[in-house]
């Protein structure tokens, strides 16, 4: 491994969400806001006035009623619409400070970036902050950003930026004493650090690791040893010895799950067997997204899993598909036929779904020779038109069975949906 | 059969001048420099108002033109090597794309300025407000739509309606720009 000399920077927007609603609803700055997961069941992002009032990350509704009652807390489910858009243009304006190469997004509010180049021609703190200014005067979105040698030191920077207001939204390790950031290190648990996981820090802990600076004095042969190479990789790159490249491209699919948790308990196979369709609709717009076939279908279904007074039913159905394909009236047809076995009378079902896996590219794929062609190729025209039909009409104009209609009962619920601003008919109003 | 000799032939002769036939006549003689001047002229204006009718293509996405041709036995399109951008309306009005929302008026207190209720304004982010621009702005976390006025270290904010008040800071409130409008969306004919 060539050592070589990098700068990375990891540019991450403060409370993705909150802060996306709060550029279209100004009401919600400093007021305590969180974000709910589908189906509004647990706080999925909170502003920092909600995080001051110790509401945990993942925390399900009922058990915060208390305390958003009292503070008056604002609470809205999740628009993925307008998150997804407006990350779009968040990694849009990044691009403009870097060449393709040295940008990767790593998540919808996160990215990479390789700062190496600009070494020579800026102080990458006061650089780092330009680009901190611009996000924010551009799209109003607040980010913190952290610079390191490595990925995750870059990573650490970020997350130290964030702890510390002193810093004022930039970190760079790079340029800092060795003394403070050892003091910063000891205050920081081992389970913060990126690429560690729940399961390793109960490991490290146990070898009495407790905080990042615990870890970086670790001995190298030690981790080498009691963890995987990944972990000493991790080591490496808190040493300042890059070894995580940017990555570009993404790896190609493996697998396509579509699933989703009901609005309310489900008893009926009807019911059921709507919602299952509709996942395969989601799962296969996926999969042709792609240009993939699929060769093996599982569908499973779940009932609650937190309700005690009932026993938990989770069953899952599979089946190898004579020839890999992505036509949604046959994965449908065998979806259903699935809930036939699945299905169970008085369990109160919450969740089903499918998983689309042995994908292999639909370009590549070679037929077999029995094969009926005339079929595929109808088969195709068909899945064509009707993706031409979404594309024109909407979504909700063509769809398999009653899986579509508005007001199903399995629907999910999300009753403080914002508009998406990104619609001719939501558009944001001024007075 | 086929005589090849003599007849009319293709392109010869004086050039035609006009769109169409023309026919001999006597002037005076002192006229016949305006005479001419004058049909010079309406030959060089023939569609007068409105010479400058441009093809629009509206579409929402950006056009690029591609050499995206089958490839066919027989005769190529002369057309082909004429092939150009058409005028594209995203590319016309949002300079900054990444930047640029879209918001609906509900007041009328910019109407003299041009702006009505149900109005659609492009708004850039990524503009600095100067003095008179018409901007989003954010007093007390609500919007507004005004327009700009910088005098010396003074900001404020004018109603283009004189049945609405202008909008002066009091003591604490802040003023926030949220984005400097480019363009008004105004549609003359009722929608459905």
């Amino acid at each position: 491994m060539a050592y070589t000399n990098k700068i990375f920077a990891l540019v991450d927007i403060n409370n993705c969400y909150v802060s996306c609603e709060r550029i279209f609803n100004p009401g919600l700055n400093n007021k305590p806001v969180i974000v709910l997961s589908n189906n509004d069941g647990c706080a999925v992002a909170r502003s920092q006035e909600a995080k001051d009032l110790g509401i945990k990350m993942g925390v399900p509704l009922f058990q915060i009623k208390d305390i958003v009652e009292q503070h008056k807390v604002q609470v809205l489910s999740s628009n993925y619409a307008l998150y997804a858009e407006m990350s779009r243009r968040f990694m849009k304006v990044l691009s403009k400070f870097v060449t393709p190469e040295e940008q990767e997004v790593y998540s919808i509010d996160e990215c990479f970036l390789d700062l190496t180049a600009y070494t020579k021609k800026y102080d990458l703190t006061d650089y780092a902050q330009t680009i901190r200014q611009r996000i924010f005067t551009w799209l109003g979105l607040p980010v913190c950003i952290g610079l390191g040698r490595t990925k995750t030191e870059a990573k650490m920077a970020n997350h130290i930026a964030k702890k510390n207001t002193y810093f004022n939204g930039v970190c760079n390790l790079v340029a800092m004493d060795f003394c403070a950031i050892e003091s910063l290190y000891e205050t920081i648990e081992v389970g913060e650090i990126w690429g560690v996981g729940r399961k390793h820090t109960k490991k490290l802990n146990s070898l009495n690791i407790y905080s990042v600076l615990d870890f970086v004095m670790a001995s190298s042969f030690m981790i080498r040893d009691q963890f995987s190479i990944v972990m000493h990789r991790t080591l490496l790159e808190l040493h300042g010895v890059s070894c995580i490249e940017l990555e570009h491209t993404q790896a190609p699919r493996k697998q396509i799950v579509a699933s989703r948790s009901f609005g309310q308990r489900i008893y009926h196979i009807d019911d059921l067997k709507e919602a299952m369709s509709l996942y395969v609709q989601d799962a296969v717009a996926r999969l042709r997204g792609e240009n993939m076939l699929c060769g093996y279908m599982i569908g499973f279904v779940q009932s609650n899993p937190f309700d005690t007074h009932r026993p938990y039913y989770s069953k899952s159905a599979a089946l190898t598909l004579p020839e890999p394909t992505d036509n949604v009236l046959t994965l449908c047809k065998i979806a259903i036929k699935m809930i036939d076995d699945l299905y169970q009378k008085d369990v109160g079902f919450k969740k089903c779904g499918v998983i689309l896996t042995c994908l292999e590219p639909k370009s590549s794929h070679i037929y077999d020779l029995f094969t009926d062609m005339k079929q595929t190729t109808a088969d195709n025209n068909l899945m064509d038109s009707l993706e031409e039909i979404h594309h024109k009409f909407g979504k909700t104009k063509l769809a398999m069975g009653a899986s579509m209609l508005p007001n199903r009962s399995w629907n999910m619920s999300r009753d403080q949906l914002s508009q998406n601003y990104f619609q001719w008919d939501q558009l944001l109003c001024v007075k | 059969m086929n005589n090849k000799r003599g007849g009319i032939r293709e392109g010869a002769g004086r050039k035609q001048k006009y769109n169409e036939p023309t026919k001999t006549v006597r002037v005076p003689l002192s006229k016949v420099v305006e005479i001419k001047d004058y049909l010079n002229k309406a030959d060089s204006q023939c569609f007068n108002d409105v010479a400058l009718i441009t093809p629009v293509q509206p579409s929402t996405y950006m056009q690029i033109p591609l050499a995206a041709e089958k490839i066919a036995a027989g005769f190529p399109s002369p057309a082909q090597d004429y092939v150009d951008k058409t005028l594209d309306m995203n590319e016309h009005l949002i300079s900054n794309e990444a930047t640029t929302f879209i918001v609906k008026v509900a007041s009328l207190s910019m109407r003299d300025a041009g702006i009505e209720i149900d109005d659609e304004l492009v708004v850039d982010r990524s503009l600095e407000a100067k003095h008179e621009d018409i901007v989003i702005a954010l007093i007390d976390n609500d919007f507004t739509v005004k327009r700009l006025m910088i005098e010396g270290d003074y900001r404020w904010l004018k109603a283009e309606n004189s049945d609405c008040s202008d909008i002066h800071l009091r003591d604490g409130q802040e003023m926030v720009i949220w984005g400097v409008v480019t363009y008004v969306i105004k549609p003359f004919r009722k929608r459905k």
